[in-house]
């Protein structure tokens, strides 16, 4: 042991990383695995709706009508003969867009708001707490039907409107996570050692709060899915020819009696999607955070 | 402990102002303007709104106008309804979405808090796993799916239970009531169940084995308190998740309370009641978030403790 | 006759990683108010042996492997939950480790330590009320009918302490398990709550199972002491014997670890011609102790450091000892300008660093480096070993990547760590090794003062000893200047070479280590010096001769 030059390289023993760790677990997990592989499927279906869907969304054929399932079209078609399994391809691109976008805008706005905040504390920090805690006690729902109603049904407004809202307990989780990082020794250590700020925040804790991130943006976009299936649902969603899966379950309602293909589906698929988010998000906090999991 | 409910009072009242404001301010944002004549409204609507409105005005004297009579409780005249008054169609809904959400909050709190005592009680057991899989059964099935899923099962196949209605027969709250409350009760058999296995894997519960406490005393006595305390903030949330869910429900089953009048004034655009129902909304949901708060605070004698001081 | 007897015990953990023997063939005999003192290191199995005594194992993944548990002719391993329910809080009493987390938060005192008394002799709260304010009375708390009607918060960590106590024995058992119940406490308090214990021990005439990692403490209260490592009692005997006739190289090990020498080779300062390092002028911190209320008032003022002057000279290690709240971390860390420094100087050749803007701070920062108390908070959970040191090493300019992984080469030869585990993460090494990697990272920016911040108090004492063996060679080879901070008074004793007492903000004493250590000016310094429990029964017994058992510490905190 008394070696004074660098060893060869084989002679390293390779460490394994707290992420290659929680992926072992998480391959453990056989829900999680499954919920995984469902998000892929939908998420590549969406990218693809064109190329896989048979017919056109919008494509009518009246004299067909409402017909069930068969060959030609495997979930049938709806009152105005329109295929459903196309209806729900096309569906999902919206409802997922609209919560990937959503995420997105939470993510970025929540991620920033909350380490700034987390990082700085004092004054600043209460003032930024206060400004979360105020507009989290604003009725959102109320709001995007609201704005739903006055600017009439805009899926881009949607997305931001939705993304507004969810940043707030984004912003909380991400400025707790900070702070406890903040006074964890190493970061002491590092600002000792003089390392600049940015490179304190985005190396030392940034990588540490991505496990928590990661966990609620998986269980929020299920919430996201949710909430458009909910407007949508309220007839303040997407507009026709256009179709997500809240305005199909909608009018699935309608005849569920005389046609409940048109109702069965749709919900399938939202909630397979739900399901399987969910799964993955349960399955992802209980591998990063392998004591949440509990013996 | 008074000056914290204090405090959370004054913070509650930039909240309402900022509600009352930003509804203000969309509303005459909206393209073409509320008070426009391009949706067919009635000359007499037309001239109930300007005599109370004053419409000519600048719009911070509109502003100020709204504010002064909201203060009095005086929400203005309905859009589209002749002679009606926002105030008094809310209060004529009023009663049936309170009891509505009075039934569903019960029933998800009865049913949430059983499932998550009984799965935290015995964690990782055949139990646990069917009380979870059932809350997650809860959260992933929307009210929108499960009420018409309800209704076909109960109401139509079975025949057990009126499809909709309210008030009118005497089973006919128990369908809208469990749709409304079973997501939430879902949440909080999982908050429950967190939380009691947070609190029951702490050191004063080892403490009171060591006394020779039974475990149903231990759980009742000792964990209940710290174990709720999740479930207890989350009943501001859930209760503003409540009211915009009986929008859903009041529509589905066909209920006449205040949420089916603000899917219908959405549709109709009945501005004034729009505002009127937003204002009244925000006002519920500050008001609850407020009581569940104080609620939590009086549960911890640390934050009470905090407080005092 | 014996009331408790423990044969053959072997108790093993079936977790998901396999089976882990906690306990192996453990026997020994527990007499009526005898005292009988279980030592070990962290993993040695004592707990779980105490835990198995009062039927509180959980099982699974626990399991009986063989052996019995006799209670005054009832078998243990064989009672169902009733009978066990039965004897918990009332044969047998029990207190554990940390006062703070263990009594609840939501429950005022009164209603915790009359449960046992309503529970057992079937009493109503009322009736139980007087017996519980003579309890209280007994374990030295004044003004027991005030304490009765507050939440555990409200009290300090040793009055908490004295509560636990209070409700194990207020059923009058017949065996008290005390499980590291002063390791959480400061030493002045350890020492009060040691004596109360031996005091009640010898009035009720309680048989006593004490189990500590710290062979000091047990010195003067065991009758009995038995020693264990890794599951198996590998010595048991008399104090006098296990602590001057061992056989046992364990209990060698152990005694060993313990630092009672004074620090053997003297750097001395002579000040009248040395130009101290680093001089503290008039330094205060002060901060508002609720930093998030809204109204702020001046009443949660807290003066953390207040008015400290110190200098440290080249070369020379000054010990700073206090006990927990007295502002000696915070002086640390007001010196290291990780906290915002209300007042004063800190003068490093001659410039006012207390003075700096956080840019031209930077460029000084290296000159300190700290090492820090908890060995899993101190590194980045993500990053390898290579990847921390290189960043420091890189803070000292723009070097080759040859350059560092030879520098990376010798710092891990430095510090007795394998360099084939560069590629490692912090998790899988052990709490000594990461502090090992901690002290690489502090001295590979080569700095002028090292700050050690209790870098030895989370740590075993076979491993403590290690590190400060390693501090100690270091500080020699690279003629280190170290701030040296601990409550512990031996270990300070064992690397200074001047001392610094610090008391509630204030530095009440400086001296040189010897003569601090022989004549004490200050009373609280004698105070702390005399607490420290030495590992040395005859001594240790003369202490609870002498009783006074009354709580010296304020009423309640602030």
């Amino acid at each position: 042991m008394t070696v004074d030059s660098p060893l060869p390289l084989h002679q390293y023993q390779q460490g394994r990383s707290l992420w290659q760790d929680a992926i072992s677990r998480l391959r453990q997990n056989r829900l999680a695995v499954f919920g995984f592989w469902v998000v892929t499927c939908f998420i590549l279906i969406a990218l693809f709706a064109d190329l896989i869907a048979p017919y056109s969304y919008e494509e009518q054929n009246l004299d067909l009508g409402a017909s069930p399932p068969s060959s030609a079209h495997w979930f049938g078609t709806d009152t105005l003969g329109r295929d459903l399994f196309t209806r729900i391809l096309y569906g999902s691109r919206v409802s997922l867009l609209v919560s990937f976008l959503s995420t997105v805008v939470a993510l970025t706005i929540g991620v920033l708001w909350g380490t700034v905040s987390g990082y700085f504390g004092g004054r600043l920090d209460m003032i930024m707490m206060r400004i979360v805690d105020i507009l989290y006690a604003l009725p959102f729902t109320i709001f995007i039907i609201l704005l739903m109603v006055v600017f009439g049904r805009n899926i881009y407004l949607l997305f931001i409107t939705i993304g507004a809202v969810e940043w707030l307990t984004m912003a909380r989780i991400v400025r707790s996570q900070v702070m406890s990082i903040r006074n964890q020794e190493y970061i002491d250590a590092v600002i000792s050692m003089g390392l600049s700020r940015p490179r304190i925040i985005f190396r030392h804790i940034l990588p540490n709060i991505l496990g928590p991130v990661i966990v609620y943006t998986t269980l929020t976009i299920p919430g996201i899915i949710l909430l458009e299936s909910f407007l949508s649902f309220l007839g303040l969603g997407v507009q026709p020819p256009m179709s997500s899966w809240g305005s199909l379950i909608s009018s699935g309602v309608e005849t569920m009696e005389e046609y409940p293909w048109l109702l069965v589906f749709p919900s399938l698929t939202l909630s397979l999607t739900l399901f399987s988010l969910n799964f993955l998000g349960d399955g992802l906090r209980d591998a990063i955070d392998p004591r949440s999991a509990r013996e | 402990m008074l000056k914290f409910i204090l405090f959370r009072i004054l913070q509650a009242i930039p909240v309402l102002l900022i509600v009352i404001t930003v509804t203000f301010a969309l509303v005459h944002a909206a393209p073409g303007g509320p008070f426009d004549s391009e949706k067919k409204v009635s000359p007499e609507i037309l001239k109930n709104l300007n005599e109370r409105y004053n419409l000519n005005a600048p719009v911070y004297e509109e502003y100020l106008d709204y504010l002064s009579s909201l203060l009095q409780g005086d929400l203005g005249p309905s859009f589209k309804y002749v002679n009606r008054s926002v105030t008094e169609m809310i209060l004529t809904g009023l009663p049936s979405t309170l009891e509505l959400g009075l039934y569903a909050i019960m029933i998800a709190l009865m049913i949430g808090i059983s499932a998550g005592l009984l799965a935290a009680v015995r964690p990782n057991t055949w139990i646990d796993y069917v009380c979870m899989s059932i809350s997650m059964l809860g959260i992933c099935l929307p009210s929108f799916l499960m009420g018409p899923l309800l209704v076909v099962v109960f109401g139509i196949w079975l025949e057990w239970l009126p499809v909709s209605g309210w008030g009118d027969s005497r089973w006919d709250w128990v369908l809208p009531s469990f749709t409304l409350g079973f997501a939430y009760a879902a949440y909080i058999a999982r908050l429950t169940r967190g939380g009691m296995l947070e609190i029951l894997s702490q050191d004063f519960i080892r403490t009171a084995r060591a006394k020779g406490l039974s475990e149903a005393r231990i759980v009742l006595k000792h964990a209940l308190k710290g174990g709720l305390l999740p479930v207890v903030t989350f009943l501001g949330p859930a209760f503003a998740g409540l009211l915009s869910g009986s929008f859903i429900i009041e529509t589905i089953f066909q209920i006449p309370g205040i949420g089916r009048l603000y899917v219908q004034a959405a549709f109709n655009r009945d501005y004034t009641m729009i505002m009127g129902t937003t204002i009244f909304f925000s006002v519920l949901i500050v008001v609850f978030n407020l009581l569940s708060d104080i609620i939590a605070a009086t549960l911890n004698p640390r934050i009470s403790y905090q407080a005092k001081q | 006759m014996s009331i408790l007897s423990i044969e053959n015990l072997s108790i093993s953990f079936h977790g998901r990683e396999g089976i882990t023997r906690a306990v192996l063939n453990a026997s020994f005999k527990l007499d009526k108010g005898e005292t009988i003192a279980i030592v070990g290191e962290s993993g040695s199995g004592k707990s779980v042996l105490c835990s198995s005594i009062m039927g509180l194992l959980p099982m699974p993944p626990a399991r009986i492997e063989n052996g019995t548990i006799e209670f005054q002719g009832q078998n243990i391993l064989t009672s169902d939950n009733r009978q066990l329910r039965g004897l918990r809080g009332n044969r047998i009493g029990m207190v554990f480790q940390d006062p703070m987390t263990s009594l609840n938060p939501y429950l005022k005192i009164k209603n915790q330590i009359t449960e046992p008394v309503c529970l057992h002799q079937r009493m109503t709260a009322k009736a139980a009320w007087p017996l519980a304010i003579a309890m209280l009375n007994e374990v030295g708390l004044p003004d027991p009918e005030q304490i009765m009607n507050l939440y555990p918060h409200q009290l300090s960590g040793g009055m908490r302490q004295r509560v636990m106590i209070a409700m194990a024995l207020i059923n009058k058992p017949d065996i008290l398990i005390a499980d590291e119940p002063t390791t959480a406490l400061d030493v002045t308090i350890q020492s009060q709550i040691l004596k109360l214990i031996k005091k009640l021990q010898r009035e009720y005439n309680i048989a006593v199972i004490f189990v500590s990692h710290d062979l000091g403490v047990v010195a003067g209260i065991a009758d009995h002491i038995l020693v264990m490592q890794q599951g198996q009692i590998v010595e048991q005997g008399t104090p006098d014997n296990i602590f001057y006739k061992s056989q046992h190289p364990y209990t060698r090990n152990l005694l060993d670890s313990i630092p009672v020498r004074a620090k053997t080779e003297k750097f001395i300062a002579n000040s009248a011609d040395t130009k101290p390092l680093l001089t503290l002028q008039h330094l205060r911190t002060w901060y508002q102790s609720n930093d998030n209320e809204l109204f702020r008032s001046g009443r949660n003022l807290v003066k953390a450091v207040d008015d400290v002057n110190l200098q440290i000279f080249p070369g020379e290690t000054l010990g700073l000892v206090g006990e927990s709240g007295s502002g000696k971390s915070t002086l640390g860390r007001s010196v290291m300008r990780l906290v915002q420094i209300t007042d004063g100087k800190i003068l490093l050749d001659d410039r006012n660093l207390a003075e700096l803007s956080a840019s031209e701070l930077k460029l000084y920062r290296r000159e300190f480096q700290m090492i820090f108390q908890d060995p899993y908070a101190s590194l980045n959970p993500r990053m390898t070993i290579f990847d921390a040191l290189s960043e420091a090493l890189q803070i000292r300019g723009a070097l080759s990547e040859s350059t560092i992984h030879e520098e990376i080469t010798l710092l891990m030869n430095d510090v007795g760590l394998d360099p084939a585990s560069i590629r490692k993460y912090p998790h899988e090494f052990s709490g000594g090794q990461r502090q090992r990697i901690a002290i690489a990272r502090a001295i590979a920016l080569k700095p002028r003062l090292i700050i050690a911040d209790e870098p030895v108090s989370a740590l075993d004492v076979t491993i403590q000893a290690q590190i400060l063996d390693l501090l100690l060679m270091l500080v020699k080879k690279n003629q280190l200047t170290m701030l040296f901070i601990s409550h512990d008074l031996s270990v300070i004793r064992y690397m200074s070479d001047r001392v610094a007492v610090m008391y509630q903000g204030i530095i009440v004493e400086t001296g040189d280590t010897e003569s601090l250590f022989a004549q004490p000016a200050h009373p609280y310094t004698k105070t702390l010096l005399s607490a420290i429990p030495l590992p040395d029964p005859i001594r240790e017994r003369a202490r609870y001769r002498q009783v006074n058992v009354k709580s010296s510490e304020p009423h309640i905190t602030p």
